[in-house]
């Protein structure tokens, strides 16, 4: 009987899971097979299945038109120095934060909330405007500090959630030992959050990677410009042009699929060491 | 000895300087947050709120201050309340809907059931693409001779075909069903990182203690997980309410202004209509009931501990 | 305890290296790449010295001619040796980012300027671009209401007052019905509709057959542009510019009437499904597709159906026919297509101005013409019709019947409200009284806040 009833609810959740992966998946094979088309193809062949053989030409094409090799260069290297900072700061703050006695820490809490929800019509022009004034126009540090700023009040609310859920005693145990506030950042803290750091090194990477107004506003040349630039390029004012327009897309998701993937590893050893935890 | 930088050490006459001291030292840590926090998101913000009480059109640096006059116009003005209230809406969704999908979904991906790992990465690309393509996708969907009205033809559910967009009664709920199935992948990836830090000898004292599924979902994964629940929610709660790239894709606001949001609005001041002050207006007003609205999920988590 | 500093500092130190390594990364990007493409080429011209150091910014958002543009800058170059680094900004952000390096003083030496003439007034005022009266030799070559658009005189309704002319048109516009001439032979139409009655005896045939009638991009801008020529048929220019200012009734107007067009199409069953939210491009692509046979576009059209499909050419234009109660003649939205603008601040003035002048030049137009299917700017390229399509030709003799003056409300929300009002119109959601009372609202609220 029991048996009976195990076996149906894991059925109901395989069908679930299925049905929520091809609901997931549907839009990703749609670009890929649009990107496989023929420009006249598209709105005359609604299916998913491309008329010709595969036609590997607009990757070419895209990959070309849109410059991906100077943008996926600068994207890589955005990303890679934004989301280290991010999870250094972020960890670092909201460790104190959540663990510490520290002065004004509420208001510093409440102040980093406070950017989360204001909506800056043209944040980009106020921060276009500091970033000139310190010097920094048309630099890609001048772009990747302000990356930081934004990634931070998310990443920090959401760490700090996670440190806050954290049991006092293994901490209390390290005291006892004469480890000091670091140590216990750094030996303790940082190895239990490890699938809360994976999910911030997740959004993070995503919203690098996806960012494009800052960029547009800030460089005045685009060999700095980052990989959303690439995609720019073929929606114009008076046509679109869907082929490469997926075909660039494709191009763009692919890396950000292998982070997440990779960051999945760390979601497998974070439960590992995540059991030192109760 | 680091001890004294603990709340719950015990402090002796000597160490209570120390501890104040040490309650300053520990800034070091927020530091290199708070300096670029400062720069670049706190800045802005005071920008924001000195606009709002001017008449800047976005270019001109010759502005003049007109005291509450925006705030004026845009508390009485009803488009914007009506902008505010479709973000409720959204929002309501959001947190019944997608945030449940999200929630059944990373329960049933963290056991060890076939595929877990597949499933995990598929679950999260709706979140990886681009707004740009999302937009032309959803509205390829949604067309008079679109997908979904084809697959509804082919199943047999003719009669039930529809102008998605381009209807007062659909278009907002088409555009809800856009933005949520991208923000499914979020808070499924929050609630998996919140599921993963429960103990799992916790779920096995349960088994041995006869617990059934449904028990130990109800008396452990949801209690161990309130934290992050509340996390979820917020920015849930923001991304519904701030949504703007789906609406700004598929329908600019339309038909008439049934789709309209707070943040095209405040967009449309800004870019369109060069009201760069009443924009910021617009801004500081939403951004203050966004703080307020989390604040009380914060305290009302909080109470419940 | 001592340790405990001890790492503290480490940390800190640790985060100033890491801002130090930052800026380092910077500083390499700064160094410019000058690939220099030695410039061994004759240089013919010397009223510009030391041209070999010039280097000229030019900022476009027209994705669809960067290919082109780069082929006469180089052109440019080969003919004055003045460099010209093309830089193409597409979508939707360039206006964010001429905003943002206008506040910076930081624009590029020329661009192409997107928006209209209130929101270059803005940048006017502002002392962002130059006045172009050094270049008053070139004017002549332009239809003079073209040039009157970017032009700001003592009579100006956007408030501007450092007056005088601040673009050079590249290409010039006008939008008009565009009708697919085999759907409507396949009817029985021979000729293209004159008057408004005779267009929705049209609309019936067509519907009567099952061809869908008409579409447009009713969910964005073109709305508006759609009533413009029947605000001046119904108000005449004069009428209609006292009453966007709030001079003249809006109500009493016979403003109700242009709002009624788009109900008569509407009980017509004109539109196409979906019209509510659609987009230009979408009606574009319908009407390539021959789903639909008329559309509501501008002259750029040509360019975009022959991008869709170039084997699509059974079309031709009609000017928006006009209603019989109406008291003035039809004229039609249009004038500057891309308008060319010089930066105020720019170190290289007379060549900046040099290569205006230069992309304006007949030769350089009929290239710009026949490549791009846009209607050139210049009269001397304009009139001889080589590399024009007969729609083409069309368009280009609808510069003639242009709106010389449409005015303009003291804030353009009285167009956002017209236009969602249009928008619920067209499916039967809202009536011309409803939307006519909305923009009025709307209309004396605005005039309030500007008192």
């Amino acid at each position: 009987m029991r048996n009976t009833g195990a076996l149906i609810f894991k059925g109901i959740t395989h069908l679930s899971l299925i049905i929520w992966t091809i609901i997931s998946i549907f839009p990703l094979v749609w670009m890929i097979s649009t990107s496989l088309k023929q420009r006249n193809e598209i709105f005359t062949n609604r299916s998913l299945i491309p008329n010709n053989a595969l036609n590997f030409e607009n990757y070419k094409d895209a990959w070309f038109q849109g410059d991906f090799n100077i943008y996926t260069f600068n994207s890589v290297v955005y990303s890679l120095i934004v989301v280290f900072c991010v999870v250094l700061f972020a960890s670092l703050a909201s460790y104190a934060i959540a663990r510490l006695d520290m002065a004004g820490k509420k208001v510093i809490f409440f102040g980093f909330m406070a950017t989360l929800m204001i909506p800056i019509p043209g944040a980009f022009i106020s921060i276009y405007i500091v970033v000139s004034n310190l010097g920094l126009a048309n630099t890609r540090i001048g772009y990747i500090l302000p990356l930081i700023a934004a990634a931070l009040p998310v990443s920090i609310f959401i760490l700090k959630a996670f440190f806050d859920d954290m049991s006092r005693e293994l901490e209390e145990a390290a005291i006892i030992d004469g480890a000091s506030s670091f140590q216990i950042y750094y030996k303790i803290m940082l190895p239990i959050a490890r699938p809360a750091l994976a999910t911030i090194v997740i959004l993070n990477t995503l919203s690098v990677w996806n960012e494009f107004m800052l960029a547009l506003v800030l460089f005045s040349e685009n060999r700095l410009m980052p990989i959303q630039m690439g995609l720019s390029v073929f929606v114009g004012q008076y046509t679109t042009q869907y082929e490469l327009l997926m075909a660039a897309s494709t191009i763009m998701v692919l890396p950000v699929v292998l982070v997440y993937i990779v960051m999945q590893k760390q979601f497998i050893q974070g439960i590992t060491s995540g059991a030192i935890k109760g | 000895m680091g001890a004294s930088s603990f709340p719950s050490t015990k402090g002796k006459f000597k160490s209570k300087r120390k501890q104040v001291r040490k309650r300053y030292l520990n800034l070091t840590y927020v530091l290199p947050a708070l300096l670029l926090f400062i720069l670049f998101s706190l800045l802005p913000i005071i920008r924001t709120v000195q606009y709002s009480f001017t008449n800047f059109n976005g270019v001109n640096k010759n502005y003049d201050y007109v005291g509450f006059k925006n705030y004026l116009t845009a508390i009485t003005d009803t488009r914007w309340w009506e902008a505010v209230g479709n973000g409720i809406i959204f929002a309501l969704l959001s947190l019944v809907f997608m945030n449940t999908i999200a929630l059944l979904l990373s329960v049933a991906t963290n056991s060890n059931i076939r595929g877990s790992k597949f499933y995990r990465v598929v679950f999260y690309i709706p979140p990886i693409l681009s707004g740009i393509v999302v937009g032309y996708i959803w509205k390829w969907i949604y067309e008079p001779k679109g997908l979904l009205n084809g697959l509804l033809k082919d199943i047999g559910l003719g009669e039930y075909t529809h102008v998605w967009l381009g209807s007062i009664d659909t278009a907002l709920y088409a555009v809800a069903v856009s933005s949520m199935w991208q923000g499914v992948g979020g808070s499924f990836i929050l609630f998996l990182a919140g599921l993963q830090g429960i103990p799992k000898d916790l779920y096995e004292a349960a088994s041995i203690d006869g617990a059934s599924r449904f028990q130990q979902l109800r008396y452990i994964t949801i209690p161990s997980l309130r934290k992050v629940y509340t996390l979820v929610n917020i920015l849930t709660i923001l991304g519904a309410l701030g949504i703007f790239n789906h609406v700004y894709a598929m329908t600019m606001g339309g038909p008439g202004y049934t789709t309209e949001v707070p943040a095209l609005r405040i967009y449309r001041e800004a870019f369109t209509n060069s009201n760069f002050g009443m924009a910021s207006a617009f801004s500081i007003v939403f951004g203050v009931m966004l703080f307020i609205l989390s604040l009380i999920q914060l305290k009302l988590s909080q109470k419940k501990d | 305890m001592i340790q405990d500093h001890r790492v503290k500092w480490r940390m800190f130190i640790l985060s100033i290296i890491m801002l130090i390594a930052l800026t380092g990364c910077s500083s390499n990007s700064k160094d410019t790449t000058s690939n220099d493409k030695n410039m061994t080429q004759t240089n013919d011209q010397t009223d510009v010295t030391n041209k070999k150091d010039v280097k000229l910014v030019f900022w476009h958002y027209l994705n669809d001619r960067d290919d082109l543009l780069k082929e006469m800058a180089s052109d440019f170059e080969q003919k004055t040796g003045i460099k010209v680094d093309v830089q193409l900004f597409g979508g939707d952000g360039f206006k964010q980012k001429i905003m943002a390096s206008a506040q910076n003083n930081a624009l590029p030496d020329v661009m192409t300027f997107a928006g209209g003439a209130g929101d270059l007034g803005q940048l006017v005022e502002a002392g962002n671009v130059m006045e172009l009266s050094d270049m008053k030799d070139m004017f002549d070559k332009f239809p003079s209401t073209i040039l009157k658009t970017f032009t700001f005189d003592n009579n100006n309704i956007f408030g501007v007052k450092k007056f005088g002319t601040y673009a050079i048109p590249m290409d010039t516009n006008n939008m008009q019905f565009v009708y697919n001439t085999k759907l409507f032979e396949k009817v029985g139409i021979t000729s293209a509709p004159t008057t408004w009655d005779e267009l929705l005896t049209d609309v019936d045939r067509l519907k009567a057959a099952g061809i869908v009638p008409f579409a447009t991009g009713i969910g964005s801008w073109v709305a508006g542009s759609m009533a413009a020529p029947y605000e001046v048929a119904y108000l005449g220019e004069e009428k209609l510019v006292n009453v966007k200012k709030g001079d003249e009734s809006l109500v009493d107007s016979g403003y109700l009437k242009v709002l009624q067009r788009f109900e008569d199409l509407y009980k017509h069953g004109a539109y196409a499904e979906g019209i509510a939210t659609m987009d230009l491009p979408a009606a574009e692509q319908m009407f390539v597709n021959e789903e639909v046979a008329m559309i509501f576009d501008g002259s750029w059209a040509i360019g975009v159906f022959n991008q869709m499909n170039p084997n699509f050419t059974h079309y031709d234009v009609f000017q928006p026919p006009k209603p019989a109660d109406a008291a003035y003649d039809v004229k039609i939205p249009g004038g500057i297509g891309v308008p060319l603008v010089i930066d105020n601040h720019t170190k290289n003035k007379e060549a900046a101005m040099q290569f205006v002048r230069f992309l304006v030049e007949k030769e350089q137009q009929q290239k710009y013409a026949s490549k791009s299917f846009n209607l050139p700017a210049n009269i001397e390229a304009a009139t001889s019709e080589s590399g024009m399509t007969p729609a083409l030709h069309n368009f280009s003799l609808g510069m003639n019947h242009i709106i010389e003056n449409g005015g303009s409300y003291p804030d353009p929300s009285v167009e956002t409200v017209l236009q969602k009002g249009i928008q619920l119109i067209a499916i039967g959601q809202s009536t011309p009284d409803k939307v006519l009372k909305e923009m009025d609202v709307e209309l004396q609220k605005a005039l309030k806040e500007k008192k």
